[in-house]
């Protein structure tokens, strides 16, 4: 058997872990996901986070400001991977937090977590420079189509990658999706996974190409037709890290900071307590650094690279 | 991360045109076309053959031009778009320049005056209407070698349009992108930007010039000058999967565009 708290250490080194070891974490997470339904209900008090995006030292120095998860509860919203140089070790870190403290962390999908991008963005060629092939990767994708697509603290605050769904008016509908299977172009699954709030007056079409703008007529709607307060939602970079919309009742949490190594932002996450306040944390990118304690040079990388 | 390449390319190649047909009284009149810090591009191959009116001066390092003109004068087509004549690459296994008609490819270090003005002197005509490309090539000078260099040129020439493309630093108060991308790129590639954050907003940048300027960055120029269908076209070329990011990239990359002594449109 092995050891966990070895696994994790290794991990926030950025150090390598063996094929094997990534099966088997995965298949144990798998085991544990399966069992959580498409929203989850979870306690306060909470700590929200955003997009992370294989941007492991910040996702430390994040669990640092925030208490961590030895002694707090958190809600990830998705987009563990891609774009960053460590989303293998971002996305296993968690994943093994959710094993050794399986009811302080509560894992949502975002539409990162899919074959499909996953192909495009970064973390499929992580993976094959890494391991010098795809298996690892496949174990992954295996687990992304396990993750649950929302969650509800203490009733009153809905949280999810994207946002809402003309298909979705009560949260009671999540939770009749089949959501086992890769992320669909459309309908409500991808919707959950894709919209974005906008000054809008109803649906309309994302310039993303996949899910849909709503506005404060929509939120309003949902709020109460399931008798909640806020949406907390990530997917878009926010350069002061968070963003309140609409009277209060949709946030935008991010929580890549210097998202790309090269935006500039700062990074947020958002603690609901016992009596429902909010409370932000801010926090910015910390330089990254290999095994070695090497600074890692971030535009090395294509995907990284500027227009001159 | 390829529109970043597409709307550099785009944007200059349709500013120049632009400016060809409609800013010059004539379609017959003579036109020079100069690019300074010219680097490996071949823009020149498509508007020589294009326009009849222009001669283009490329001009850069000598080991740039050494590198550039080698691979024109061995290549069969290059030497057929651009007219080379004369010895056959088996003579020389490297060549320092290339002189035709209407295309000229010199060695210049562009911010040594002792060198750019008797080049400039001998191979251009400071009377015609003449186009002045720099594409990241200010960025990359001490603020005096570029004032230097823009004073030079615009006394040289009394009618003159100049297209400049450049990476900005950014002004907003919690804008970091300029000092990241310094601290990137001086890491990565020894490359240093020394006025990305003093010509670090639109206006600052087009200031520089004398003359009139028009400036806009290429996140506006995404949404303003391309038409739906260009940008629909776009998508199916590379999917997108944020706008949040590439409207922070776009934002902090300009073209500038200025004239100066222009005579009045016919």
């Amino acid at each position: 058997m092995m050891k966990l708290d070895e696994v994790i250490e290794t991990l926030r080194q950025g150090k390598h872990v063996d094929e094997d070891t990534i099966y088997r974490l995965c298949d144990m997470v798998q085991e544990l996901l399966m069992n959580e339904s498409n929203v989850t209900h979870v306690d306060t008090p909470v700590t929200i986070c955003g997009d992370i995006h294989g941007q492991l030292h910040d996702l430390l120095t994040l669990f640092e400001k925030s208490g961590g998860v030895e002694k707090n509860r958190y809600i990830f919203l998705g987009d563990f991977v891609d774009r960053g140089f460590y989303s293998l070790e971002s996305f296993l870190l968690l994943v093994c937090y959710k094993l050794r403290y399986p009811d302080r962390i509560v894992l949502i999908r975002g539409n990162h977590e899919t074959r499909q991008i996953t192909k495009v963005y970064g973390f499929y060629d992580e993976v094959v420079r890494k391991y010098g092939n795809s298996n690892v990767w496949r174990y992954c994708c295996e687990v992304f189509d396990y993750l649950p697509l929302g969650a509800i603290v203490n009733n009153k605050v809905f949280c999810v990658h994207g946002g809402l769904s003309p298909d979705v008016l009560s949260v009671n509908e999540i939770r009749t999706i089949d959501r086992k299977k890769e992320v669909p172009h459309e309908g409500a699954m991808c919707d959950l996974l894709w919209s974005d709030p906008e000054d809008v007056d109803t649906w309309s079409l994302s310039p993303r190409g996949a899910g849909f703008l709503f506005g404060q007529n929509e939120v309003d709607k949902f709020l109460h037709t399931n008798n909640v307060e806020l949406v907390a939602r990530a997917h878009q970079l926010v350069m002061e890290g968070y963003k309140e919309m609409f009277d209060g009742g949709l946030v935008t949490v991010w929580s890549a900071p210097n998202y790309c190594y090269r935006c500039g932002n700062v990074a947020a996450v958002l603690r609901i307590d016992d009596d429902m306040t909010k409370d932000y944390t801010i926090f910015e990118a910390v330089q990254a650094r290999d095994s070695g304690g090497n600074v890692i040079i971030p535009t090395k990388k294509p995907q990284m690279d500027y227009f001159l | 991360m390829n529109y970043g390449t597409y709307l550099r390319t785009v944007s200059i190649d349709l500013k120049l045109a632009h400016w060809l047909k409609n800013e010059l009284g004539s379609a017959h009149d003579k036109v020079q076309v100069i690019n300074l810090g010219c680097g490996s591009d071949l823009r020149m191959l498509s508007f020589l053959a294009s326009y009849s009116n222009i001669e283009w001066i490329d001009l850069d390092y000598e080991e740039v031009v050494t590198f550039k003109a080698t691979i024109l004068q061995n290549n069969a087509k290059f030497r057929a778009a651009l007219r080379i004549e004369g010895k056959r690459p088996e003579d020389s296994p490297s060549f320092e320049n290339v002189i035709t008609g209407r295309y000229k490819l010199l060695p210049c270090n562009i911010i040594d005056n002792e060198q750019l003005t008797p080049i400039l002197r001998q191979y251009s005509n400071s009377d015609v209407p003449t186009v002045i490309l720099t594409e990241c090539v200010l960025c990359y000078l001490d603020e005096t070698k570029a004032s230097d260099l823009i004073t030079t040129i615009t006394n040289i020439y009394k009618d003159g349009y100049w297209i400049s493309y450049d990476p900005i630093g950014g002004s907003g108060s919690n804008d970091r992108f300029g000092s990241i991308m310094q601290d990137n790129l001086r890491e990565s590639r020894q490359l240093n930007m020394p006025t990305l954050m003093v010509f670090n907003s639109e206006d600052k940048y087009k200031d520089r010039f004398p003359g009139t300027s028009y400036i806009e960055t290429m996140w506006d120029y995404y949404q303003n000058q391309l038409d739906e269908a260009e940008r629909q076209r776009l998508k199916t070329l590379q999917f997108l999967d944020e706008i949040e990011e590439l409207q922070v990239i776009f934002s902090h990359y300009v073209i500038c565009c200025t004239s100066w002594n222009f005579k009045p449109s016919h």
